[in-house]
């Protein structure tokens, strides 16, 4: 096989105010195939935000190396970059980040717009994929209007216009009750079962252990989790080895797979 | 998409739009009371009398042969009325007698003008006509009041001067103007004084046909000290001798000239000040209204925003509110003038095109880079340093 979709090598990021420093993530390891669906769990401060962030070409890491199917991010200047965040990714944020002068309709076809699609085919597309979201009646509702779970599908929709290939959702149900937020973990099933990418940060040590049980994480069949460690400066430590096949090895800290 | 956006913040997109149209609009407005006020000013100083030269004979003031001196006659006044800078000659003659109307006597300064005196001297009527060339050519009896005569003469102001006929020493003239009072302290004086044609007092009074002096009002497009050389030369030729000398009353042309400029300069001043305030207020605006916004910069990048795509929607948004902002300024400057007009304060405002395109430009200018700049910045970050600012 070639190289993995995503490989992360080393990557630290390292935040500096006045004198002091902080590490935020420090030399991580990951590799991420074409397809897979993966959750990176840790604790609040673990640094898992930062890691999504740097996956999704937000953030820059401070050092290490990051590749996309082969490429090294830091080689792209803004607008390659920019050109990755619109064609292959689409973020999921905990806060939907929704542009609250737009209407639904009017978010989800914004990335499109960067795209350069006409403005009939991203129309169609947008009211398609709000559709499909059970959202259809709230076109033109400004995201003040709609409720949490309903500007989640909406920011959803908005990270699939461009049929982008790896899903990154930061927390997506962060903010919402359970029912919403097993609703959009249903969703990003579907998506990730369509064969994208899919990317979960989140802080639910139990998840998708949780889910187990329940059809849609149990039959996400190459589903692993991604530990974070916690850090405490300049010391790592582990907080939950999983022993079962480590597939990304940091010092000794880990990854599990869950089949 | 710039539209769209600016309608669904109006309230943020009034508010910055209200920076621009107040600034363009008091540059506007400022400039137009100055060039008012300006004009006003220089209109009651032209009032005074302007750029005229007096021919005297004689070499100057005080010269005691100068009553012997019998060349300066009416054919010079002729001769000079010819002359492309010239706007108005008036030949004059003087002589002092008595004023009788009624039982009431007063002295008075007798002088003999041609018909364009009035118009030499910038001199204004209150009622009544002016002497006209038919009544110097018929030697007529027909007198024009100052407000001085009149006020010795008629004191209960109740009967009105024109057709009454007074004697001047013994010869009686009928009033057909009075003049209003003159309102400079040039060469005014109390004594009352009655304007006759010139070629009656020197036919009654001094029975000689020579003139006391000659009133030369200049071109406004000629100078006056050009005007003094060419009558000087003109003058000399005509005599065969220097035996005259001028008086030019260039001082009040240098005051209204150096009232012109300090109020130019005033006008300049405030226009600039106004320009400086209204672009800082524009400045502001921008700044503030777009640091607002870079979380939506950020939000905009992270599903993938070009840097050209942010920078040409801020771009195109600031130039639009600039544009609309300096229109409604313009209407709102126009319209300050409408109700100002309305309201009779003794001056007009008068636009200048000049003000208006300078209002605009520069307000535009600093609107787009104050616009544009912190744009530029926040489209150069990290999309999640973008996205955290609120």
């Amino acid at each position: 096989m070639g190289e993995p979709l995503i490989v992360l090598d080393k990557v630290s990021r390292v935040y500096t105010s006045g004198e002091s420093t902080v590490v935020a993530l420090d030399r991580i390891d990951i590799r991420i195939d074409a397809g897979e669906m993966v959750a990176i769990v840790g604790a609040s401060g673990s640094g898992k935000s930062t890691l999504m962030n740097i996956l999704g070409c937000l953030d820059r890491s401070t050092s290490g190396h990051y590749r996309i199917a082969g490429r090294d991010v830091a080689s792209l200047d803004g607008d390659e970059l920019a050109a990755l965040r619109r064609e292959h990714f689409g973020f999921i944020f905990q806060r939907y980040h929704l542009l609250g002068e737009l209407t639904a309709i009017g978010n989800v076809e914004m990335p499109a717009v960067y795209a350069g699609l006409s403005s009939a085919d991203r129309h169609d597309r947008a009211a398609g994929l709000l559709h499909r979201l059970g959202m259809d009646k709230r076109l033109a509702h400004t995201p003040g209007q709609l409720s949490g779970g309903q500007q989640q599908r909406v920011s959803i929709a908005r990270a699939l216009i461009n049929g982008a290939d790896v899903i990154l959702a930061d927390e997506p149900t962060g903010a919402l009750d359970s029912r919403s937020g097993e609703e959009v973990l249903r969703i990003l099933d579907e998506i990730h079962a369509e064969g994208r990418t899919v990317i979960i940060v989140t802080h639910d040590m139990a998840w998708p252990g949780a889910h187990g049980g329940s059809s849609s994480c149990a039959t996400a069949r190459s589903s692993r989790i991604v530990l974070m460690p916690t850090m405490t400066p300049p010391l790592l430590r582990c907080v939950r080895p999983v022993s079962k096949a480590p597939e990304l090895v940091r010092r000794g800290c880990h990854v599990g797979t869950q089949d | 998409m710039a539209l769209s956006s600016m309608n669904a913040h109006r309230l943020r997109a009034f508010l910055t739009m209200l920076g621009i149209i107040i600034g363009v609009a008091s540059v506007v407005c400022v400039v137009a009371l100055g060039s008012g006020s300006q004009e006003r000013v220089l209109a009651n100083i032209n009032s005074l009398g302007t750029n005229t030269l007096e021919i005297f004979p004689g070499k100057d003031f005080g010269d005691t042969r100068s009553a012997k001196i019998k060349t300066l006659v009416v054919a010079d006044a002729r001769a000079l009325a010819q002359q492309p800078y010239v706007a108005a000659v008036a030949p004059t003659v003087s002589t002092s007698s008595t004023l009788r109307f009624g039982a009431i006597e007063a002295s008075a300064q007798i002088s003999g003008v041609g018909e364009q005196y009035f118009q030499v001297k910038g001199t204004q009527l209150a009622e009544g006509g002016f002497l006209d060339a038919d009544s110097v050519r018929s030697y007529a009896q027909d007198a024009v009041i100052d407000d001085n005569a009149r006020k010795a003469l008629f004191p209960d102001g109740t009967t009105s001067p024109v057709g009454q006929v007074i004697l001047v020493g013994r010869v009686p003239c009928r009033v057909v103007g009075v003049t209003r009072q003159q309102q400079s302290g040039f060469g005014s004086s109390a004594n009352p004084t009655v304007y006759l044609p010139y070629t009656t007092v020197q036919a009654r009074f001094l029975g000689d046909r020579s003139l006391r002096s000659v009133s030369v009002r200049v071109n406004d497009t000629t100078s006056t000290d050009a005007a003094e050389q060419a009558v000087t030369r003109l003058l000399t030729e005509r005599h065969n001798a220097k035996d005259f000398f001028i008086l030019n009353t260039d001082d009040i042309r240098r005051t209204i000239q150096s009232t012109t400029q300090i109020l130019t300069l005033l006008v300049a001043a405030i226009a600039v000040i106004s320009l400086i305030v209204g672009g800082i207020g524009v400045m502001n605006i921008m700044l503030v209204s777009v640091s607002e916004r870079i979380s939506e910069i950020g939000v905009r990048m992270a599903v993938g925003a070009r840097q050209t795509d942010i920078l040409q929607q801020f771009l195109i948004e600031a130039v639009l509110v600039c544009l609309i902002g300096g229109t409604l300024g313009i209407g709102l400057a126009v319209g300050f003038g409408a109700v100002f007009n309305v309201f009779d304060v003794g001056f007009r405002l008068i636009y200048s095109t000049t003000s208006v395109v300078v209002a605009i430009v520069s307000s535009t200018i600093i609107g787009v880079a104050f616009g544009y700049m912190p744009a530029r910045n926040a489209s150069k970050l990290d999309p999640v340093v973008a996205l955290s600012r609120e």
